[in-house]
């Protein structure tokens, strides 16, 4: 039986010719879709087939996000993909964030250590921003650090692998494995954040851990430990911000 | 992470495929672990068919190296290319790693 009161059909009174806000729930109960969209003012889709004007925004929110999600989400039209793991509240407030990005992504720890972010972020910018391929490969290499460490150090606060043997790689995946089992760990979020300026295109990386004070590391002791040094050596321009919850890389055009 | 692993003479050559990055932790520590019951005293990692790696997939390498060369062994690298060779050249990896073209 149909649906007598489909989400779609309740846009917000924007005004004519303005640009709205849709969003498409995938994987996510209807009512669910249908009271974020209302606190957002928003026009709810619970599948892909909806048209929108050319200056709309388009944001895909994902209850089980897998790579093809995050791959739709990051490209045009849409600007940015969203888990829905958390209540209603605090999932508008991830919307209005997103709006407030040309590009972004908002996932869980637990999404975040199986999907390939940085992959799907550059070939997001890649759309909107013709890139040649050293700076292709500098943005997915920074932006790909960045999230493994608000991953690793920022929200499942675990250390860097202090000495070069395999009995310590073990140990890291243990603890990976066991922080990733719980909640109050995986549930925490990263957030990717782009926007373009003429010459340049920023990203910002965001974690929910305790903060970060990244420490450039020389030598070989270090099995983990040199992401920042890479970061710092391909971006344009590096800053720790938010007391260390937020790294935002600048990257010439 | 994918790999192959072929052994001729004294030497043991390990294709490594796709992409070496932190998640691939439990695969290569189960890689080292079977590399060690070979007895070849040369232990080459090709990565031609490598197209992405990341500090740790670096540290994972550096790992493999420590061991290898604590049971005597001789660890060579070999086939970077690309992004894998960009990353070695940024992080210096030829200082401390030998490196065949």
């Amino acid at each position: 039986m149909s649906d007598p009161h489909p989400p779609g059909v309740t846009p917000a009174p924007f005004p004519l010719g303005l640009p709205r806000l849709h969003l498409r729930g995938k994987d996510m109960p209807q009512e669910r879709l249908r009271r974020v969209a209302q606190e957002c003012q928003a026009i709810a889709h619970t599948d892909a087939e909806f048209s929108h004007a050319s200056n709309d925004r388009l944001i895909l929110l994902a209850g089980h996000p897998q790579q093809e999600d995050l791959d739709l989400g990051v490209a045009p039209p849409y600007s940015a993909c969203i888990e829905d793991d958390r209540d209603p509240l605090r999932l508008t407030r991830d919307i209005q964030q997103a709006l407030a990005s040309d590009l972004s992504v908002s996932l869980s720890t637990a999404s975040a250590n199986r999907l390939l972010i940085a992959q799907a972020v550059v070939r997001g910018i890649a759309v909107h921003r013709p890139l040649q391929e050293d700076v292709r490969q500098n943005i997915e290499l920074a932006v790909h650090e960045a999230v493994t460490n608000a991953l690793i150090h920022g929200n499942l606060q675990i250390d860097s692998i202090a000495r070069l043997s395999t009995d310590a790689l073990a140990e890291f995946s243990e603890q990976l494995s066991c922080r990733l089992n719980d909640p109050d760990y995986s549930r925490r979020r990263i957030d990717i954040r782009v926007a373009f300026e003429p010459n340049e295109v920023v990203v910002d990386v965001i974690d929910e851990g305790e903060g970060y004070s990244p420490v450039v590391r020389h030598g070989e002791t270090s099995a983990f430990g040199r992401g920042i040094d890479l970061i710092i050596a391909v971006a344009k321009e590096v800053d720790v911000l938010d007391g260390g919850w937020r790294i935002r890389m600048r990257f010439a055009l | 992470m994918e790999y192959a692993s072929e052994a001729a003479d004294d030497r043991l050559v390990v294709r490594l495929q796709a992409r070496l990055t932190f998640n691939d932790h439990a695969a290569f520590r189960a890689m080292i672990e079977e590399l060690q019951t070979q007895d070849a005293r040369d232990v080459i990692f090709d990565l031609t068919a490598l197209n992405f790696i990341d500090s740790a997939g670096l540290g994972m390498l550096l790992i493999a190296r420590e061991e290898l060369q604590t049971n005597g062994r001789r660890f060579v690298l070999r086939g970077a290319q690309g992004q894998v060779r960009r990353v070695f050249d940024v992080a210096r990896l030829s200082q401390v790693v030998t490196i065949e073209t």
